[in-house]
């Protein structure tokens, strides 16, 4: 049996208990109880006065000095296959799967107010329920597949499609009113702005590059940080506005949103201006070409949030989940 | 032999073996080096949880040679940190002692005696009896009412039950339209959900027991933590060690008292007035967090100018109902809000059915449903946020507690008014930015008629100190079982579905379209129900439930009105009752009124009774105390009695949810021995066996069951069906069977299955989370990666309060979660109880609903306005605000109100279940004394898991009484020798232990005794004696019908209890002098 000095003397020599108890034959949670004077068993949770001076004493659990160490929960392919089964035998939670889109809930409230704090409101949650819904389906770093991959390509165009017409109608109404009505409206615009650029810039980076590229989950992650940047910024803004301008101005911008809304281009322009007079002119122009090009093309937002092809009426193979 | 006698010369062994002072390995001798600890040999460690209380210790169970030889703590635990209690240590004999039996029994109709009977033929029979009883009992209409359903059979589980058991029986038993389904929950912290749900938005704990090491100030009522929840303890003494000061409030001094700082003697079921005394001198004092108030409770909101409190109305509030003894709560409500059940649809208030439809829809424990979502409400609240609008309330709760004066304190609970001045300044100054206290109760707070409003009223309290969701802060419910959270979670109760989901209600719920509707909020994410209702439906019937057929919702019988395990019991002596499961639950012990659990027992067809050993509930037909006493003959009881083995927790893999709302996983170390199965395996094979049965019929009743999903994979020789793809199955999946990761991912379209959503992240990634041990040492004292705690493994429930309104922590001290602007993401040290991404600032865009419609600053996600309630408009059935009613039965008139008893309390009519008059009532002096039940370290509930084990029978060999020197000596009564406790319904005999921890109480100018009841006895196992039970009676909470055991009245004299018809004589004489009738006690309103 070693003594207290042995053992230590070793442990700085940075043997690890299980060789210090190899070395002298004994269990290695007998050497740490040496060392310490505390059992490696769970009895050694001592205060910091306790612990102060102490030598020989771990970071983190002692109990593998004595126990085998503890396994984590795995996969197990029994309970697997067994759901897989539940759901091939249950043909309606498969339909009901295929019909589902990502297509954010209705706006409830439009007719009871114009007040434009509200309008953009309701089209920053309709984006935020899309950026949720783009989260929850694994993209090809967490190994979703094929299929997984197609469904987020779809939400993200969709978020393309109603940021890129929410974001031209708050340059024409609600920054230019922002400058006009707030202090320091200025600067609160400026900074809108420049993140309001970032997430065009990146929008456009990632038009073209397929679901299945390593670079499309991470642009998108760096998109979905930027947006909720952006908005948590706007809710700043837009509590301030409410309070400090009066209804019926509010409401009178909320009258010229919506329309602006509906005739903004569907796809960004980040090399367009972005203050109000020539981005009207803009617009007008960058619009109908981008309908036409909608009309025309076959454009991942029209799928609503689903795969190109719908599964076949088969159980879609275990993407591949590691953990 | 010369040299072995040399090398065995001790100076020689010191050298050599480097023990120069012969006080190491040269010292030690032959014997002693061969001893080896159990531990060191075994094949394998696996890991478990203590089925006891609901603390949840972990435990290594070290196993070899396919037998159990070891059980230790497991030091890994963030919880119990590798301490076991008594209890716990004893988990060893628990599970493989003498006692327990591994043999089915079976006692036919009129039997003296036990038969044995192989498990398959055994299995087979319930299964028959079962099929038979439905089918002869099924209940198509209630008074033209469609219920689909059997009033013939009923269920009482206990709460050491794993998660994946209970999920299993209520599934089965819902489908076979089976409504009495009642667990254990229902007898303990039912209360707790009725009184935290509506305050806070859901019913569980708000906070983790390792958490209480960072409060300043610790207040502990209603339980003896110490004695009852002792590993949990560790954090209260932690805390203590840091500063904090403990106050124990208790009518008994006891171990918890011992060790903390103050301890306040009170008289039992009193609270109310002391936390109302509190609350009043917060506000008369300015001591309340004026920031946290203003933006997170409700106290801006203005209520109804046609509400009334109880200072109008003498005690009770506007809106009774005499006849129906409930309350319409429409003049409760906010201007600006609709509630979205109501109980006037379909009825004008003249209409003979308005009452019925009043009292069935009261009696239907709706409050229970606010378990993870708030009281179901619509619209916005109208508010001043200066406070100062009369009708706000905020001084609403002013005017109603400026009565709880330290004067009324004093007179009523009994607490001089220094002392309650101490504890005002302590708590009230150990609260605000830099401070928080935290509250801590069990069962003495939750049974009471109304226990509810204690919690209540403690809840109203630390919102008003800014206390909630916020490190050290809180309100901790502790439960006294395994898994007693997890049985409300996944009820086994009759008024609840699967995450809190009301039972549909007969007179409310006709449709699915009118469930939805009827239930949810408009705001806040119980808004989203319809999405966990229909995943419900589709884990229950899978294929069959498609959107044209609602799902199978009309598969779901109906309830209409109360069908609590008290309601069954009465139902049994009637007759309509006739087949009883005991999934291990003792009620011939552990229920109030015990003798009529057993009367009611007698009276059934048949009876499954599973548990380790023959406890009472097994065989009361041959020995029970009725049998000694003749009011029972056994040849006269038909009564078929089924003795099913139960397995272990060591023998069954299962997840339990302890006091934290944490899931842990227990592996199976063995599989056990001769018949004993786990819950299981019997309700999957009962299930089964059922299924095939009914197999080819076309009788529409039977659809249900046949339709049911029931096809979980088995193992091994005895075909354990496995726990883990029922664990998968409540997690739920998507429409390609992949698991589901969160409740929000949950569809109203039916392309999700999920039987239990708020557990919906348990099984996130394929793999089971509850099974999860990280060791705490290596992360935060949370422990976010020890098991899996709902919802989404948060620990610190609304822990968004505790950061101010623009997201920064009130204080550097007591940072928990805060806004980060960088990341635009709530960040901290748990997982935030809120929208992560929505930010300090965001206000709802007008028509906004669900979660979109909770502002920034709205931290309580599961209310329809996103606030913690001071003032409830609605969820509760007895009143907004709490309001002191003395209990059933006391010693004193109530000296606040005229109004004595809670108007609304449930009582029950019946031979055997007598009231005492109470207060200035002629007769009451006869049952003088006030009786409050306890429980003690070395045994367990109704004693079936310790009173077999004889380490625990031998710390706690004897059932006793506490009572005062004083008493004693008043009444002539020995330390050491018998005393017997009589009250209307029966007497009892006990060891009597004289002690000062015993107060007599000055209340309302004389003196009150009280006489403290362990509760653990019966007369079956290693130690025997009197049940407490026995003397209680049948008076619940409205709210969820949890029974008053805590405070009741009795009267107490030397000497053993006589045997015999003697003993019900003896009973029958106290009720004549005390003039008791059917009506004693029973008035609604005092006249």
């Amino acid at each position: 049996m070693p003594t207290r000095t042995q053992v230590l003397e070793r442990v700085r020599r940075a043997h690890t208990y299980q060789e210090i108890g190899e070395e002298f034959l004994i269990p290695p949670g007998q050497a740490y109880l040496i060392a310490t004077g505390l059992p490696a068993d769970g009895s050694d949770v001592v205060t910091e006065e306790q612990a102060a001076g102490r030598e020989g004493l771990i970071e983190g659990s002692t109990q593998q000095l004595v126990n085998p160490s503890t396994e984590l929960p795995k996969h197990q392919q029994l309970v697997e296959e067994w759901m897989k089964r539940r759901v091939a035998a249950d043909e309606a939670i498969r339909r009901a799967g295929e019909r589902r889109t990502a297509a954010p809930p209705e706006i409830e409230g439009e007719d009871q107010t114009d007040d434009v704090v509200s309008v953009i409101g309701w089209q920053h949650n309709q984006v935020k329920w899309l950026q949720e819904q783009l989260e929850t389906v694994p993209g090809v770093r967490k190994g979703g597949s094929e299929a997984k991959q197609q469904q987020r390509v779809s939400i993200l165009d969709m978020i393309r499609v109603r940021l890129s017409q929410h974001e031209t109608a708050e340059e024409e109404h609600f920054w230019p009113a922002v400058r006009q009505r707030l202090e320091g409206g200025d600067e609160l615009a400026e900074r809108a702005l420049a993140q309001e650029q970032e997430g065009k810039d990146l929008l456009q980076e990632l038009a073209g590059i397929p679901g299945g590229d390593d670079r499309f989950d991470e642009l998108v992650e760096k998109l979905v940080a930027a947006l909720r940047k952006h908005v948590a910024f706007e809710d700043k803004v837009l509590l301030r506005f409410k309070e400090e301008v009066p209804d019926e101005e509010r409401s009178e911008i909320g009258r010229k949103f919506q329309p602006a809304y509906e005739h903004a281009p569907t796809r960004p322009h980040p090399h367009a201006p972005n203050s109000s007079a020539p981005l009207k002119a803009a617009a007008k122009m960058a619009a109908p070409m981008d309908r036409a090009r909608d009309a025309l093309g076959d454009r991942p937002a029209k799928r609503q949030g689903q795969a190109e092809k719908k599964p076949a009426n088969q159980v879609t193979r275990k993407k591949g989940g590691k953990k | 032999m010369i040299r072995d006698l040399i090398e065995h010369w001790p100076v020689l062994r010191q050298v050599r073996e480097r023990d120069a002072f012969g006080r190491g390995i040269a010292a030690k001798s032959k014997q002693s080096d061969n001893l080896e600890p159990r531990t060191a040999n075994a094949d394998k460690v696996v890991k478990s949880i203590c089925p006891y209380c609901g603390v949840g210790c972990g435990q290594n169970i070290y196993v070899k040679d396919d037998q159990i030889v070891q059980i230790e703590g497991d030091p890994d635990s963030p919880v119990s940190r590798g301490r076991l209690c008594p209890k716990g240590a004893a988990t060893l004999e628990l599970s493989t002692g003498p006692t327990r039996r591994y043999h089915v029994l079976y006692r036919p109709p009129h039997a003296t005696d036990w038969e044995r009977l192989p498990l398959d033929r055994a299995m087979e029979m319930v299964a028959d009896r079962v099929i038979r009883t439905r089918r002869e009992k099924w209940q198509q209409t209630f008074k033209d009412k469609e219920v689909r359903r059997t009033m013939g059979i009923a269920s009482l589980g206990g709460a050491t039950l794993d998660n994946e058991e209970n999920y299993l029986i209520k599934k089965l038993l819902t489908a076979l339209g089976v409504v009495q389904i009642e667990n254990q929950a229902r007898l303990c912290h039912s209360a707790t959900v009725a009184g935290l749900g509506p305050s806070f938005g859901r019913g569980g704990a708000t906070t983790a027991m390792q958490d209480l090491q960072h409060s300043d100030c610790i207040v502990i009522e209603g339980s003896s933590f110490a004695e009852a929840h002792p590993v949990g303890f560790q954090w209260v003494m932690e805390a203590k060690a840091r500063g904090a000061t403990v106050i124990h409030v208790d009518p008994r001094f006891s171990r918890t008292s011992a060790l903390a700082d103050v301890h306040v003697p009170i008289r039992a079921g009193t609270d109310i007035v002391f936390l109302g005394g509190i609350i009043r001198y917060a506000i008369e004092h300015d001591k309340w967090f004026r920031d946290y108030v203003v933006n997170y409770t409700n106290a801006p909101q203005i209520i109804r100018d046609e509400y009334r409190d109880t200072e109008d109305l003498n005690g009770i509030f506007s809106g009774f109902h005499e006849k129906a003894s409930a309350y319409e709560n429409e003049a409760w409500l906010p201007e600006g809000m609709s509630q979205t059940t109501d109980p006037e649809d379909g009825g004008e208030k003249d209409d003979p059915e308005y009452e019925e439809r009043l009292q069935a829809v009261k009696d239907a424990g709706t409050a229970e449903t606010h378990g993870s979502g708030g009281a179901g409400m619509h619209g916005s609240p109208n508010t001043d946020p200066t406070l100062q609008h009369p009708l706000c309330v905020f001084q609403l709760l002013r005017k109603h507690y400026a009565r709880y004066t330290p004067e009324y304190v004093e007179q009523i609970c009994g607490i001089p008014r220094d002392l309650f001045q101490k504890v005002c300044e302590v708590v009230t100054s150990s609260s605000g930015r830099d401070r928080t206290t935290s509250f801590v109760y069990a069962v003495g707070w939750t049974q009471h008629t109304d226990g509810s409003q204690f919690i209540r009223a403690a809840s109203i309290l630390q919102l008003l100190l800014g206390n909630i969701g916020r490190p050290g802060g809180g309100i901790q419910a502790l439960r006294g079982h395994a898994s007693i959270q997890g049985s409300t979670d996944i009820p086994t109760l009759f008024n609840l579905l699967p995450g809190y989901l009301p039972m549909p209600h007969a007179y409310e719920h006709a449709t699915l379209d009118d469930y939805i509707e009827g239930e949810k909020s408009g705001k806040g994410f119980w808004g989203d129900m319809r999405a966990y209702m229909v995943s419900l439906l589709k884990a229950y019937w899978g294929p069959a439930a498609t959107p044209e057929n609602d799902f199978c919702y009309d598969y779901l019988p109906k309830i209409t009105g109360s069908h609590s395990t008290y309601d069954t019991v009465l139902n049994q002596m009637a007759g309509e009752c006739k087949g009883y499961f005991l999934m291990g639950e003792n009620p011939a012990v552990g229920s109030a009124n015990a003798k009529m659990q057993r009367l009611g027992m007698a009276n059934l067809d048949w009876l499954v009774v599973r548990d380790f050993s023959l406890i009472e509930s097994a065989t009361w037909w041959k020995d029970g105390p009725e049998i000694d006493s003749g009011e029972l003959k056994t040849g006269d009881i038909a009564t078929e009695v089924f003795f099913f083995p139960a397995a272990s927790h060591t023998e069954k893999n299962g997840s339990f949810t302890n006091t934290n709302r944490m899931l842990q996983w227990h592996y199976e170390s063995k599989e056990p021995d001769g018949e004993a199965r786990s819950d299981l395996w019997f309700m999957y094979h009962l299930g089964r066996i059922i299924k095939e049965k009914l197999a080819g019929s076309t009788d529409p009743i039977d659809r249900p069951v046949l339709d049911l999903t029931w096809d979980y994979p088995t193992e091994g020789a005895i075909e354990e069906p496995n726990a883990e793809s029922v664990l998968a199955e409540i997690n739920g999946w998507d429409s390609e069977g992949s698991p589901l990761a969160s409740y929000e991912q949950l569809n109203e379209d039916g392309s999700t299955a999920c039987g239990c959503w708020i557990y919906c992240g348990v099984y996130a990634d394929g793999v089971n989370q509850a099974a999860r041990r990280k060791p705490a040492k290596e992360q935060n004292w949370l422990g976010g990666e020890w098991g899996w705690a709902w919802p989404a493994n948060r620990r610190l429930l609304y822990n968004r309060a505790s950061a101010d309104p623009d997201g920064k922590p009130w204080s550097p001290r007591k940072a928990l979660v805060w806004w980060d602007e960088e990341k635009a993401l709530w960040v901290g040290h748990d997982i935030p109880d809120f929208t992560a991404s929505k930010g300090p600032h965001y206000r709802p865009p007008a028509g906004a609903t669900r979660g979109e419609a909770l502002s920034g600053i709205d931290p309580f996600v599961m209310q329809a306005d996103g606030k913690g309630w001071l003032f409830a408009p609605a969820g509760l059935v007895d009143g907004p605000l709490p309001t002191h009613y003395e209990p059933q039965e006391s010693p004193t008139a109530n000296p606040m109100y005229k109004q004595q008893r809670s108007p609304v309390r449930q009582i029950f009519r019946h031979e055997h279940n007598r009231y005492h008059p109470s207060g200035s009532e002629p007769g009451a002096e006869v049952y003088p004394h006030v009786v409050t039940t306890f429980r003690l370290t070395e045994h367990f509930t109704a004693g079936g898991m310790s009173r077999w084990v004889s380490r625990l029978s031998e710390l706690q060999p004897e059932m006793f009484c506490e009572v005062s020197p004083e008493l004693a000596d008043e009444c002539g009564l020995e330390h050491r020798g018998w005393a017997t406790i009589i009250t209307a319904r029966n007497c009892i005999e006990a060891r009597v232990l004289v002690t000062g921890r015993m107060t007599p109480l000055l209340i309302d100018g004389r003196v009150v005794h009280q006489i403290a009841l362990p509760f653990h006895w019966g007369p079956n196992g290693y130690t025997q004696g009197d049940s407490a039970n026995d003397l209680t009676s049948i008076v619940l909470d409205p709210n969820v019908h949890i029974q008053e055991v805590k405070a009741l009245t009795a009267a107490i004299r030397p000497g053993r209890r006589p045997t015999g018809p003697a003993r019900v004589e003896l009973v029958r004489d106290y009720q004549r002098r005390a003039g008791v009738t059917a009506e004693t006690g029973t008035e609604v309103l005092s006249v």
